[in-house]
């Protein structure tokens, strides 16, 4: 943790950056995001095991916008993450200083965006097992016991859209469900607009998701999001070769196309 | 009870298969008339939500059509729709939606025996599964259900 408060004071001592955006302690024995703007703030800077949430989500606020440079305590999905809006041309490579660690909380130093990639990829990856078993026993699962299965699963889901607000792909200035006329998704947390709320979902994010989690983390009601994500991510990748989070140099297997994708579905 | 006929929802392009389809008719080819033929300007433009609000609506069976590959009049339109459905497609089977009633086709400006044969077919196989009343039902339940 030293050597990242160590780099954190430097940046901003050495005038380099305006912001640093990291962890703090927060109430209760919890951790929350905090921006940094003097050295000597930088005292208060963290990094351990629970600053697990994916802060390059903030990376699109005003804040961070305003800002002329900036740097960011960075996990391997955080650099990913950035990775994949560079790509989406959401931030550029002078702009953000990236001070990686893994997921051990063993602090690599700063990273341009050719070592972020090369850190990206050496860095471990996926879903937990037990997420895993679930993909699976959904797949196996009838037609009908499918559809019952996710009705029932977002049956909670209240739409307080923290999956949206805490995906840092989620940028959209307008959001498709905020739309009303015509109104698309039904914004009553009911069974139908649900569903739909969470396809949509899962189809922008196809080939984007750089699966961090976060969607699932979020949710205060516990729906498995990021197995769509996920299972979708894999799909893209199988048919398309495509990863997202991997190069800062991307376009998402949704945007673009080639002429041999597979068509025997196409009568 | 009368037998049961089923609603199928037809999203075609503009400038291939609407055009199948209307050679269909100025052909005098003899066709099912369960089809609601929906234009759009090109497959590229073919939302997934609305093949979703289809089945929401009561449809049974959903055609989505355009021009071959590298006919359309957008240059890449098609190609960018072949990649969207089976990315939906997958998503849909994951999911639990029917993606036996969900037909894709390419149907040419000069297909139009090819056009009525695939809504024939469509037609024939969403009555041999039946009325589909999963997804519709999620839309027309009791919001406090």
């Amino acid at each position: 943790m030293e050597d990242i408060k160590k780099l954190a004071r430097e940046l901003l001592a050495d005038n380099k950056v305006q912001l640093v955006l990291g962890f703090e302690n927060g109430t209760a024995n919890r951790v929350r995001p905090a921006f940094f703007t003097t050295p000597e703030a930088v005292d208060k800077l963290i990094y351990n095991e629970f600053c697990i949430q994916n802060i390059a989500l903030y990376l699109k606020k005003d804040i961070c916008q305003h800002a002329a440079s900036l740097a960011i305590t960075a996990n391997p999905n955080v650099v990913r993450s950035i990775l994949q809006l560079a790509a989406e041309n959401q931030i550029k490579e002078e702009k953000i200083k990236i001070i990686g660690i893994t997921h051990e909380g063993k602090c690599v130093g700063l990273l341009d965006f050719k070592a972020a990639e090369e850190f990206s990829k050496t860095q471990p990856k996926g879903l937990k097992d037990e997420d895993k078993a679930l993909i699976e026993k959904i797949q196996a699962m009838s037609l009908e016991e499918k559809f019952d299965y996710w009705v029932e699963a977002f049956s909670p889901c209240i739409k307080c859209y923290a999956c949206r607000a805490s995906c840092p792909m989620c940028y959209c200035g307008k959001c498709n469900v905020e739309s009303n006329n015509p109104q698309w998704i039904p914004v009553a947390p009911h069974k139908y607009g649900n569903m739909e709320w969470h396809m949509m979902r899962a189809m922008h994010l196809a080939g984007r998701c750089i699966n961090c989690g976060e969607c699932n983390r979020s949710c205060p009601v516990d729906i498995p999001l990021n197995i769509l994500s996920y299972m979708l991510s894999d799909f893209v990748l199988e048919e398309f070769e495509s990863e997202a989070g991997l190069s800062a140099v991307f376009t998402p297997a949704l945007s673009s196309y080639t002429m041999v994708d597979k068509e025997n579905f196409i009568k | 009870m009368s037998e049961f006929e089923p609603k199928i929802v037809a999203f075609v392009c503009n400038w291939c298969t609407y055009a199948g389809a209307d050679l269909t008719g100025t052909s005098r080819i003899k066709y099912a008339t369960n089809v609601r033929i929906v234009r759009f300007p090109c497959t590229g433009r073919i939302d997934y939500m609305l093949l979703t609000k289809a089945f929401a609506s009561g449809a049974d069976g959903i055609i989505v059509s355009g021009c071959h590959p590298n006919d359309c009049h957008y240059t890449s339109g098609n190609f960018h729709a072949r990649r969207r459905w089976m990315v939906f497609k997958k998503l849909c089977d994951f999911m639990g939606i029917d993606t036996r009633r969900i037909v894709f086709s390419w149907v040419s400006a000069a297909e139009g025996v090819k056009w009525a044969d695939i809504v024939n077919t469509t037609v024939e196989e969403v009555r041999k599964l039946g009325p589909y009343e999963s997804y519709h039902k999620l839309s027309t339940q009791d919001i406090l259900a």
